[in-house]
């Protein structure tokens, strides 16, 4: 953004929650009344693009207009937050390739099953499903396994940015050299993922609000979601890591970013305390059949 | 009836998933009959044992004697994780629990005593005023202190002079604690009361006093705060800080001069200073930022106008700071313009920025170097504050940009050069020549603009034939801007372009035109099967025939429906009058909750006696969004009818807002 101080039209109170509530239904980011001043700065430039002349007009677009759906998946792009890097919280990625992985081998080759399947929700520009690329490269007990790694976002932008896998020094702040050396190579506008770890990657435009598109993934080993779900309000969240829940294997995991917990929104998974992490799991149904 | 000793095999085995499903497998069995597994499992050593027993137990809507036993185990002094289950329970229950639990509010045991305190609390209903004022006086300082602390969360306004009182005769520290951030809460605005003042220079309770006038205190509070502002503790410093300022927000008349006078007195002094140090862009409290760049631009001191600059870049505090360099007057700027070259890249796009934003002339020489520098953020703000501060000598160098700009120094420089042509039209004009030219059609888009500041007609005549609809809709658009009778054939025949955004600002433009001969076309482009089409249509027609407009919309009203029927509703306020307040009010029956809304409006603000004759069925809409707008608009007026319809309204709402608004309505407090 080269004019990020440039002042726009006044929000009313009315608008920003009437337009805040749309925004809610569309995809569980919900936005406080202490946050009207994001709203109201990232969404004034859309007004003259489209001929209207106050937020209340804008209001009537999202609700009525027949390009109103195009418009929603356009201001996802300016209203989540998408700064990222690659190999970020490593306690949790060590928790990830020295625990939860080996346990998923252990269990996953007792019945002969050789596939994994990870999601990364909310995915942004990329880097969380390249670094689980990228470790999963180096185990040696994966080999001759079917890695399938999933990475979605709401904003279509950071898809094309994921999809190029082109990044620049900001998203290298966590990253060891070997790693750069190995998976990355220069080109025009900063170093590109090599196509080995692109190949492992699946990039694809999902809302999290959208019950039908998630359960088209399938059925996941992992999932990550980090930092996402700091966004929802509690029945998002609940509504949200419950489908999560359906997504899952019996005895998969769910990560979160280290400030999220899922006290007080679903007691549908376990918490295990790893010796790098404490990551929520799905339980067995083991235990859910003895009940029964 | 489910299997005792299977239930309790499951509830003792270690697998804490095999407790937690035994007893969400017992949802839908008589309470009575599950009673002693769900409390057993409250007590789990699981957070998600308990908390699905007590999701359980609050599910199964519960009997009054039920809840009694539940009380009996706030009562177990072993278990901390049983005791806090059995209140998040009862809280859950709400009301409900409410007999049981004001038996208990004597009970000889303050452990108990102060449970049920919290409990109250937690439900946060006025019914429990009453007690928890009693517990003010409790001979246990934790349930005297939690007591004041749950009146502050309650809400209760009447609650404050015996607030006060209990402040005054109860001397232990931790319940004046609560009881000062219970009026804090409550926030009643009102002179700062005498058992406050007792307090102050008590240095312990300085941080909660400052933060109870923030709340509650007016201009009299202005010395104390004052004084806090050189507090020795930065938590006291902070406090006094931002009580101050909110204060000052709710301050009007002379009251608000006063303040503004004493804070204009700190000009130059060490509290400048000090304020400085606290301020901090990235930092986690936004309302300390807020009102230290409130208050520094207030004072007036141009040392502020460079450690505001952090602010000014920061997206959340921008409106603000720039208010509070503006305030700082031409000294603040010249202190910018000192620093800038010192600045980073952000800050120098920020400084350009500000100095166009601002109308700073005596930057100039900033700006023009800023057009040369190697950051296109950089020269694309100095571009935009060229244009502003009317720069017309930086035109060629303007111009010489086009050629590497991005999208947004494009814009940029088309912004400026738009503005820049009414200083000096022969080199801009020249450009927008060569830009018309251009493969690019963004670049004959801009050129179009251009052709509009520069008022060329026959050039935007040659553009509106353009293969590119963006092209051609900016073209029509700056036609009709520039009212040219001779062109009306154009906008015209742009009103069946293929693109709907080139029909839509050719309705507009020949709604500008004000030619009563456009009426015939724009009447038969309102069959156009696109909806913004059709209300930029129906606008023109209301600009250039009014009364024709109310015939027109007469027959859309019935079949009108998203955005036709909101232009509609809006031409109707307009024009004003019986006969279109008569349509509005048919759309008081509309199916869609916001043509309702919108509807409503109009009457509230033109003729607001004809929402009575509705006001039954709009009470009690489906829609609580209908219901809480009616409720404002009958509570505008006059007369023991639309009172009566607001109280007997209460009896049925079920929507907390609703209800809340309707009570502060009947209240007259809202």
């Amino acid at each position: 953004m080269i004019f990020p101080l440039d002042t726009g039209l006044p929000m009313s109170d009315d608008e920003f929650r009437d337009i805040r509530d749309r925004i809610y239904s569309h995809c569980g980011i919900f936005f406080n009344d202490d946050t009207k001043y994001l709203l109201e700065k990232r969404l004034a430039g859309r007004l003259s693009p489209l001929g209207l002349n106050s937020f209340r007009d804008y209001y009537h677009f999202l609700k009525y207009d027949r390009n109103k759906d195009q418009e929603m998946a356009d201001i996802m792009d300016v209203l989540t937050t998408n700064e990222t890097y690659f190999f970020r919280e490593s306690y949790q990625l060590a928790a990830f390739t020295d625990e939860i992985i080996p346990e998923l081998i252990k269990t996953k080759s007792a019945s002969n099953n050789r596939l994994l399947r990870i999601w990364s929700a909310g995915c942004s520009t990329g880097e969380e499903p390249y670094t689980i690329a990228m470790l999963l490269r180096d185990m040696k007990d994966l080999q001759g396994w079917k890695i399938e790694i999933i990475g979605t976002d709401i904003s279509q932008r950071v898809l094309q940015h994921a999809r190029r896998g082109v990044y620049s020094k900001s998203s290298f702040r966590a990253t060891e050299e070997s790693y750069i050396k190995r998976f990355f190579y220069e080109c025009e506008n900063g170093l590109k993922v090599t196509d080995d770890i692109r190949e492992m990657v699946t990039i694809s435009h999902l809302n999290l609000f959208d019950k039908t598109r998630m359960m088209m993934l399938g059925k996941m080993d992992i999932i990550f979601c980090r930092n996402v779900i700091i966004y929802f309000d509690l029945a998002a969240k609940k509504r949200v890591v419950e489908e999560f829940h359906q997504s899952l294997n019996d005895g998969g995991f769910l990560l979160l970013g280290h400030s999220e917990s899922l006290m007080n929104v679903t007691t549908l998974f376990t918490l295990r305390h790893f010796k790098n992490d404490m990551i929520y799991q799905k339980p067995e149904r083991l235990a859910l059949e003895r009940c029964a | 009836m489910p299997d005792r000793d299977n239930i309790l095999i499951a509830l003792n085995s270690p697998d804490e998933e095999l407790r937690r499903a035994v007893i969400d497998s017992l949802r839908g069995e008589e309470l009575c009959n599950v009673c002693e597994f769900i409390f057993t499992a409250m007590g789990d050593v699981s957070w998600r044992v308990r908390k699905e027993a007590v999701n359980v137990f609050v599910a199964a809507n519960p009997s009054g004697d039920i809840i009694a036993e539940l009380l009996e185990l706030l009562r177990d002094e072993d278990n901390a994780g049983l005791r806090n289950s059995a209140a998040e329970a009862v809280i859950m229950l709400g009301t409900q629990a409410a007999r049981q639990l004001k038996a208990l509010a004597g009970d000889d045991d303050p452990g108990v005593r102060k449970f049920v305190v919290d409990v109250m609390g937690g439900i946060g209903s006025t019914e429990f005023v009453p007690e928890l004022l009693s517990a003010l006086y409790d001979e246990d300082a934790n349930v005297s202190a939690a007591a004041a602390e749950h009146l502050g969360t309650i809400g209760d306004a009447g609650v404050v002079p015996e607030l006060l009182r209990a402040l005054a005769r109860n001397d232990c520290v931790f319940f004046r604690f609560s009881a000062l951030s219970a009026l804090e809460k409550l926030g009643i605005p009102a002179p700062v009361p005498d058992e406050i003042i007792r307090l102050v220079g008590q240095e312990i309770f300085s941080k909660v006093i400052y933060d109870c006038l923030g709340s509650i205190g007016d201009h009299t509070a202005t010395p104390i705060l004052l004084d806090g502002f050189l507090s020795g503790s930065k938590s006291s410093r902070c406090a006094a800080v931002k009580a101050f300022n909110r204060v000052l927000q709710r301050s009007a008349g002379s009251a608000r001069l006063e303040l503004e006078a004493s804070l204009h007195r700190l000009s130059g002094s060490e509290v400048v200073t000090a304020f400085i140090e606290l301020l901090d862009a990235e930092g986690p409290d936004s309302v300390l930022t807020e009102a230290l760049t409130n208050l520094l631009g207030i004072m007036n001191d141009p040392r502020a106008a460079v450690p505001l600059l952090a602010t000014y870049l920061t997206e959340r505090y921008s409106n603000q700071a720039l208010k509070a360099l503006d305030a700082l007057g031409s000294a603040g700027m010249d202190a910018v313009r000192r620093f800038y070259p010192h600045a980073d890249e952000k800050l120098c796009a920020a400084i350009c920025t500000l100095f166009g934003e601002l109308g700073y002339l005596a930057g100039d020489d900033v700006i023009r170097e800023a057009l040369h520098d190697s950051s296109p953020s950089v020269r694309g703000a100095a571009v935009k504050a060229a244009g502003l501060l009317g720069l017309s000598d930086c035109i060629p160098e303007i111009i010489g940009l086009l050629d590497d700009a991005d999208g947004s120094i494009s814009s940029a420089i088309i912004n400026s050069l738009q503005v820049l042509s009414g200083k000096d039209p022969h080199p801009v004009g020249a450009v927008a020549r060569q830009l018309a030219e251009s493969d690019r059609p963004q670049r004959r888009r801009d050129a179009a603009l251009l052709f509009a500041a520069l008022g060329d007609g026959d050039c935007l005549a040659r553009l509106v034939k353009d293969e590119d609809p963006f092209v051609r809709q900016v073209s029509v658009a700056a036609i009709g801007k520039l009212n040219i009778p001779s062109f009306q054939g154009v906008l015209q025949i742009a009103l069946v372009d293929e693109m709907p955004e080139v029909r839509m600002v050719a309705a507009e433009a020949l709604g500008e035109s004000g030619s009563p001969y456009a009426i015939a076309p724009l009447i038969l482009a309102l069959h156009d099967n696109d909806s913004r089409v059709q209300c930029a249509v129906l606008k023109s027609i209301a600009s250039l025939d009014p009364a024709q407009s109310l015939d027109v919309i007469r027959t859309l009203l019935p079949t009108a429906g998203g955005l036709l029927m909101i232009t509609c509703l809006e031409v109707l306020a307009t024009l004003g009058g019986d006969a279109a307040l008569n349509l509005v009010e048919t759309v008081l029956q509309n199916e869609d909750e916001e043509m309702v809304k919108l509807a409503l409006g109009i009457l509230s603000r033109q003729d607001d006696r004809r929402i009575l004759q509705h006001a039954e069925r709009l009470i009690s809409h489906p829609h609580a969004g209908v219901r809480y707008d009616t409720a404002i608009a009958l509570a505008a007026l006059p007369g023991r009818q639309a009172r009566d319809l607001l109280i007997s309204a209460l009896a049925t709402e079920e929507r907390s807002h609703v209800r809340n608004l309707i009570e502060s309505l009947v209240k007259g407090t809202a």
